[in-house]
C-alpha cells in the first residue's frame, strides 16, 4: 500500500489495520478515508479508547479474565457463589454465559485448549492457578464449560483427570440440539447426547 | 473423487491435484479429519485423509453453534463430504456426513491422547502424499484406539507398520550389525531364559545380536533390548492386530518398548514426536495410566 500520492500517516494506518482479523487492504483504506474525512473526533475517540485498552486492561489475579481493575467485578462481587468456578477457554465464551444472567457462580479462564499437535500442553494454559484455586478454597462445584469441540473435549477430559482429587464435584455444561434447527441435520454425536440427557416431562 | 481437491490452495499439499482433473464444480470425498485450525470469523480449515492423499478444506461457518457441519467434520471422524470446488483457495465443503464419530477419544484422555499421536506420525513421515494402505492403517488404528482395552498396545502395533508405510521398517529378525566389513546377519529368535541382552540401533535399522552388542557398546547409538521386547517387536511387526491382541505387555517391556520405539522413531524423524509428552506431564496425577 505504498503510494506516493498517499501521506504516509495514512499508509501507516492502512497498514496497521490490515493487520487486523478479517480486514484485507481494501476494507483497511476504507476505514482509514472514513476517519480521515469524518468528524476528527471520531478517530481521536478511537485512538484513546485504543490507547485506554492496552494501559489499563490486564488480567484478573484470580479467575485470568480480562479486567481494569484487579480483582475483576465478578470476583469482588460478595453476592456471587465464590465455591461454583465455570471454567471456560476465552473471555468472550464468559460473556455469553454473562448475557444469560442464569449463572451466579464465578469463572476460570484458561486463555485456550490443549491442543499437543499444535504444541499446546498444560503448561501453556491457566490449569496450575485454577489447581491453587481449588486447593486453597472453598470450592464445593466445577463447571466445565470448555467448547462442544474435539479439543474442548479432550481439554476436559484432562481437567477431569486433573482435578478429580480437589473438587467436590465436577460438572459439564449439558449437550444437545440446539434452539431452531432442524432434527434431519443433526450429527450423529449430538443426537446421542440429547438422547441420553431426555427430561422427564 | 478427490483429484483436483486443493487446486490453487497456498497449502496444496501433493502433486496428484491436476491428473486428470474433474472438472465437475462439486466433487465427493470420503476421509478422515487430522486436523483442524481456526480461519477467519467462524470458519476451519479441515485437513483430510483420504486413500488418495491429504487435503485441506475449508468448512465455513463451523464454529457457530448451529452449523449443520460441525459435528460432522470433528477430529479423527471418517467422513463423506461434499466440496465445492474454489478457484483462489480452498475448495469448500459443502455437505458433510459423519459415517463413524469415535465418541471414545474425544472424552477420554489417554486415547485422545494417542489419537493425537497417531496423526502426528502421520504428518510428519509423509508429506502429503498417502495411499489406501495408509488410509486403511490410520482408519483401523482409531477404531482399535477407541475400544482396546489396552490402547498402548495399539499404538507399539500402530508405529511398527506406519513405519513399514514410511520406508523405515525396522528389521527385528536378524542382526543389522556388520562385523569385520561383513554384515553380521545372525538371525535373532530371543527366548525368555536368554542371559545376554539384545541390542537395538537406530542408524543401522534394527536389532542387534548379543554378540555385536557387546562389540559395539560405548559407540554410537546402540542401546540394550531385553529378549522380551524384541520377541514383543518381532509380533508386532509380523502381526495383524487381532493376533497381538489377546496378549499382554508385562509392565516393564512395555516402559522398555516405549522407550525403544522413541528413540527409532525419533532418529528416522531427526525430532522427537512431541504429542505423547502430554501424558508424560501426567505422571503425578492420581489414577493417570503411566504409560509414556
Amino acid at each position: 500500500m505504498s503510494n506516493a500520492a498517499i501521506p504516509p500517516a495514512v499508509t501507516q494506518l492502512i497498514e496497521t489495520l490490515s493487520e487486523l482479523p478479517g480486514i484485507g487492504p481494501k476494507t483497511a483504506s476504507r476505514l482509514a478515508f472514513y476517519l480521515l474525512r469524518g468528524k476528527s473526533e471520531l478517530a481521536l475517540r478511537l485512538a484513546d479508547a485504543l490507547h485506554k485498552l492496552v494501559e489499563n486492561t490486564r488480567f484478573c489475579s484470580i479467575c485470568y479474565n480480562i479486567t481494569e481493575q484487579d480483582p475483576c467485578p465478578i470476583c469482588a462481587d460478595p453476592a456471587r457463589d465464590h465455591g461454583l468456578i465455570c471454567v471456560v477457554e476465552e473471555p468472550l465464551a464468559l460473556l455469553s454465559l454473562e448475557r444469560t444472567e442464569q449463572y451466579h457462580g464465578v469463572y476460570h479462564v484458561l486463555h485456550g485448549s490443549l491442543s499437543p499437535l499444535e504444541g499446546i500442553f498444560a503448561e501453556d494454559l491457566r490449569v496450575k492457578e485454577l489447581e491453587a484455586r481449588l486447593r486453597a478454597g472453598d470450592v464445593h462445584e466445577v463447571l466445565l464449560a470448555t467448547n462442544p469441540t474435539s479439543e474442548g473435549d479432550y481439554t476436559a477430559a484432562y481437567l477431569i483427570t486433573r482435578l478429580k482429587p480437589f473438587a467436590a464435584r465436577l460438572t459439564r455444561l449439558g449437550r444437545g440440539l440446539p434452539v431452531g434447527g432442524d432434527l434431519e441435520y443433526a450429527d450423529a454425536a449430538t443426537l446421542t447426547r440429547a438422547l441420553e440427557a431426555r427430561q422427564e416431562l | 473423487m478427490i483429484r483436483g481437491a486443493t487446486r490453487g490452495s497456498p497449502y496444496a499439499a501433493e502433486p496428484w491435484y491436476n491428473l486428470g482433473v474433474s472438472k465437475a464444480r462439486l466433487y465427493r470425498v470420503e476421509g478422515i479429519v487430522l486436523r483442524r485450525r481456526d480461519h477467519g470469523e467462524a470458519d476451519r480449515v479441515i485437513t483430510l485423509l483420504t486413500p488418495e492423499g491429504r487435503v485441506e478444506l475449508l468448512a465455513r461457518g463451523v464454529r457457530k453453534i448451529r452449523s449443520r457441519k460441525a459435528g460432522h467434520l470433528e477430529l479423527f471422524c471418517r467422513t463423506t463430504l461434499l466440496v465445492r470446488r474454489a478457484k483462489s483457495s480452498w475448495d469448500n465443503i459443502s455437505q458433510a456426513e459423519a459415517t463413524t464419530v469415535r465418541a471414545g477419544l474425544q472424552e477420554d484422555f489417554t486415547r485422545g491422547t494417542y489419537a493425537r499421536y497417531v496423526v502426528e506420525l502421520v504428518l510428519r513421515f509423509f508429506a502429503g502424499d498417502a495411499d489406501a494402505a495408509l488410509f486403511t492403517l490410520v482408519d483401523t488404528t482409531l477404531e482399535l484406539l477407541e475400544e482396546a482395552d489396552d490402547p498402548q498396545r495399539v499404538i507399539r502395533w500402530y508405529e511398527q507398520h506406519l513405519l513399514i508405510l514410511a520406508g523405515f521398517r525396522p528389521e527385528w529378525g536378524a542382526c543389522v550389525a556388520e562385523r569385520e566389513g561383513k554384515p553380521c546377519g545372525a538371525p535373532l529368535r530371543p527366548r525368555p531364559d536368554d542371559r545376554r541382552p539384545y541390542g537395538v540401533a537406530p542408524e543401522r535399522g534394527g536389532a542387534l545380536c548379543p554378540d555385536c552388542f557387546v562389540a559395539r557398546q560405548g559407540e554410537g547409538t546402540a542401546g540394550q533390548l531385553s529378549p522380551s521386547a524384541l520377541s514383543w517387536l518381532q509380533a508386532l511387526q509380523r502381526q495383524d492386530y487381532e493376533s497381538v491382541a489377546g496378549l499382554t505387555f508385562p509392565a516393564q517391556t512395555a516402559a522398555e518398548l516405549t522407550h525403544v520405539m522413541a528413540r527409532y522413531i525419533s532418529y528416522h524423524l531427526e525430532r522427537r514426536p512431541v504429542v505423547l509428552r502430554a501424558l508424560r506431564g501426567n505422571r503425578q496425577i492420581r489414577g493417570m495410566r503411566n504409560e509414556e
